[in-house]
């Protein structure tokens, strides 16, 4: 169950304030073959701006059994021109009663997705 | 040693790696083996020992490697990371996958009553020695199914030790080989030295001890062997927590048999950590360590909970509530979603969220959460029993947890969200913080909850 999330370097365009348009991050197996059922995971995407810490980082819906992360954008996550990077992590519902700590739970993040992000004239 | 890579992973995370070993033209088979991975830094110092999982069929040669976020903590500095397989063979004197002696050697059988799992015995005086059969270690990835707790508390007066003497034909020259996997803490003031605390393989007289190290130690594996000079007929294995300094120890998965120990380091892999923006120390909204689970904003699985989040106990109704009037606009990114909770005089409900990741002492961590309610609530609740606890893992240094006084929400009628938080200044370092939402005892309305917060305020 080694993890790969089928997002190779992507980029793309969108405008400040853009809204509405979603990404969709399909998560697989580590033999890249087949989707990983994301029963009992969540994910969240963030969005920052080279060396700095991310300004945006909300949750996204999965899509358990299609092993499928989409995220709507809300209109926020693009304030300034310039290269956003975006990128989704997927986690295990965590838990402990007592025990061992780490041991039940893993995150992964995919890759940096580049936005460029356009300036549209008021 | 040739080294192959592991898929990168980013700054901070916790991956779970599946990793093939090889055995001249098959695959290693790890029916009767021990995988322990050592991660070494560049400069070659340890970072961590972590348990393997031999997958099923173990005669694949596969096994699982997984890693904690405090272990690829890089404070966003790109660096790379060795991974080291340490491999045990149980392996009889014909040199084939030998037999496990001891009965019960998993310690999943327990009828109850002395604390001690069945087919083990105890020796010596027991005194405050606490033996208990647990099954709360989570999932780890070797250790299944219950384990067999030892705690020697401070200043107590116990000799005590298990052991199993399983009858065998032994002569000079044999050897008698025993393992075991364990996890060891010390108490606060704890004075271990390391010399009472053991795996002792013995053959009548003769016996080799291996001690268990006296310091706080993650689940790894212990091996020793004995040479056997005098016939017997019977040989042992003991495992021994002698002393009263403050010492808990649990065992797993032991193995005793008449052979050797083959060990060896399987190929080393390499594992990238890729530089990413952390978060810094300061308590803007924006470095909000937990905003990928803390709004509240989807519920994937339909539970009523949000994502990332456990939840406990189903007496309380449990939904995420879409109405804007109800959602908390105080916070920016604004979130799409509340935790609606109707409370109804729980005595076992509450949700977790756990933050893993590399805590260091003197830091100071704040749980904020915002909530309001439907009027006033009734209920006599104790500290913290309809509140926020900030606090840290056992088994993971020193326990500390946040104030329990002052901790509960108001019952009293809250009609816009309010916050409330609570800190914790750490004394020790620890890889999780547990944030637990305490949902106990209040009934007679509604509660609502937005937009979770974790910091580090110093």
């Amino acid at each position: 169950m080694a993890l790969v999330i089928h997002m190779p370097e992507e980029r793309f365009e969108m405008s400040v304030g853009d809204k509405g348009r979603y990404v969709t991050f399909q998560i697989g197996k580590g033999n890249r073959k087949e989707v990983l059922n994301l029963t009992g995971y969540n994910g969240y995407v963030s969005f920052m701006y080279q060396d700095a810490a991310p300004h945006v980082t909300r949750c996204a819906p999965i899509i358990a059994v299609s092993g499928l992360l989409v995220y709507t954008f809300r209109g926020d996550e693009l304030p300034t021109k310039g290269e956003c990077l975006m990128q989704a992590t997927i986690q295990l519902a965590d838990w402990f009663i007592g025990g061992a700590p780490g041991r039940a739970f893993f995150k992964s993040s995919s890759d940096m997705v580049r936005i460029q992000v356009l300036q549209v004239a008021a | 040693m040739t080294e192959r890579n592991l898929r990168p992973t980013w700054d901070g995370d916790q991956p779970l790696y599946r990793v093939r070993f090889r055995d001249g033209e098959g695959w290693r088979n790890f029916a009767s083996a021990a995988v322990v991975f050592r991660i070494q830094d560049e400069d070659g110092n340890a970072i961590a020992t972590r348990p393997g999982l031999p997958v099923s069929p173990k005669s694949d040669g596969w096994a699982y490697c997984m890693m904690k976020g405090n272990e690829t903590d890089w404070a966003g500095i790109g660096k790379q990371l060795y991974v080291i397989p340490m491999v045990y063979y149980a392996e009889a004197p014909d040199r084939t996958p030998a037999v496990n002696l001891l009965l019960n050697p998993s310690f999943d059988t327990y009828t109850g009553g002395t604390g001690i799992a069945d087919s083990w015995t105890q020796g010596g005086t027991l005194a405050d020695m606490i033996y208990e059969v647990r099954q709360d270690d989570p999932a780890p990835p070797v250790i299944f199914g219950k384990c067999q707790r030892s705690y020697a508390p401070i200043g107590g007066s116990t000799t005590a030790f298990i052991s199993q003497s399983p009858v065998i034909s032994l002569v000079p020259g044999d050897f008698m080989s025993g393992g075991v996997w364990y996890r060891a803490k010390v108490d606060t003031g704890g004075s271990v030295t390391g010399t009472e605390h053991y795996l002792t393989v013995h053959s009548g007289a003769e016996a080799k001890k291996i001690g268990f190290p006296a310091s706080d130690t993650d689940w790894t594996f212990i091996v020793g062997e004995a040479p056997i000079a005098t016939e017997a007929a019977t040989s042992g294995l003991s495992l021994v927590n002698l002393s009263a300094k403050g010492y808990e120890i649990r065992y797993d998965e032991a193995f005793l048999f008449k052979g050797r120990w083959a060990s060896f380091p399987g190929e080393v892999f390499r594992l990238v950590v890729q530089r990413r923006p952390r978060p810094s120390k300061t308590n803007f909204v924006n470095e909000n360590f937990i905003a990928g689970s803390g709004g509240f904003d989807e519920d994937s699985n339909s539970d009523g909970v949000g994502d990332g989040w456990s939840k406990t106990g189903a007496t309380n109704t449990y939904s995420i509530e879409r109405d804007p009037d109800h959602l908390n606009i105080s916070i920016f990114p604004l979130g799409s979603g509340a935790q609606k909770v109707v409370v109804a005089a729980s005595t076992t409900d509450f949700l977790r969220l756990i933050y893993r990741g590399n805590l260091l002492p003197t830091e100071k961590w704040r749980f904020q959460l915002y909530y309001k309610n439907s009027g006033a609530l009734s209920g006599s609740p104790a500290n913290g029993d309809f509140g926020l606890i900030l606090h840290t893992e056992e088994f993971d240094g020193i326990y500390e947890a946040s104030l329990l006084t002052g901790a509960n929400f108001s019952l009293s009628s809250v009609s816009a969200y309010t916050a409330k938080f609570r800190e914790l200044t750490l004394t020790a370092a620890h890889s999780a913080l547990v944030l637990d939402i305490n949902l106990k005892t209040a009934t007679g309305g509604t509660i609502w909850l937005d937009d979770a917060l974790l910091w580090r305020t110093a």
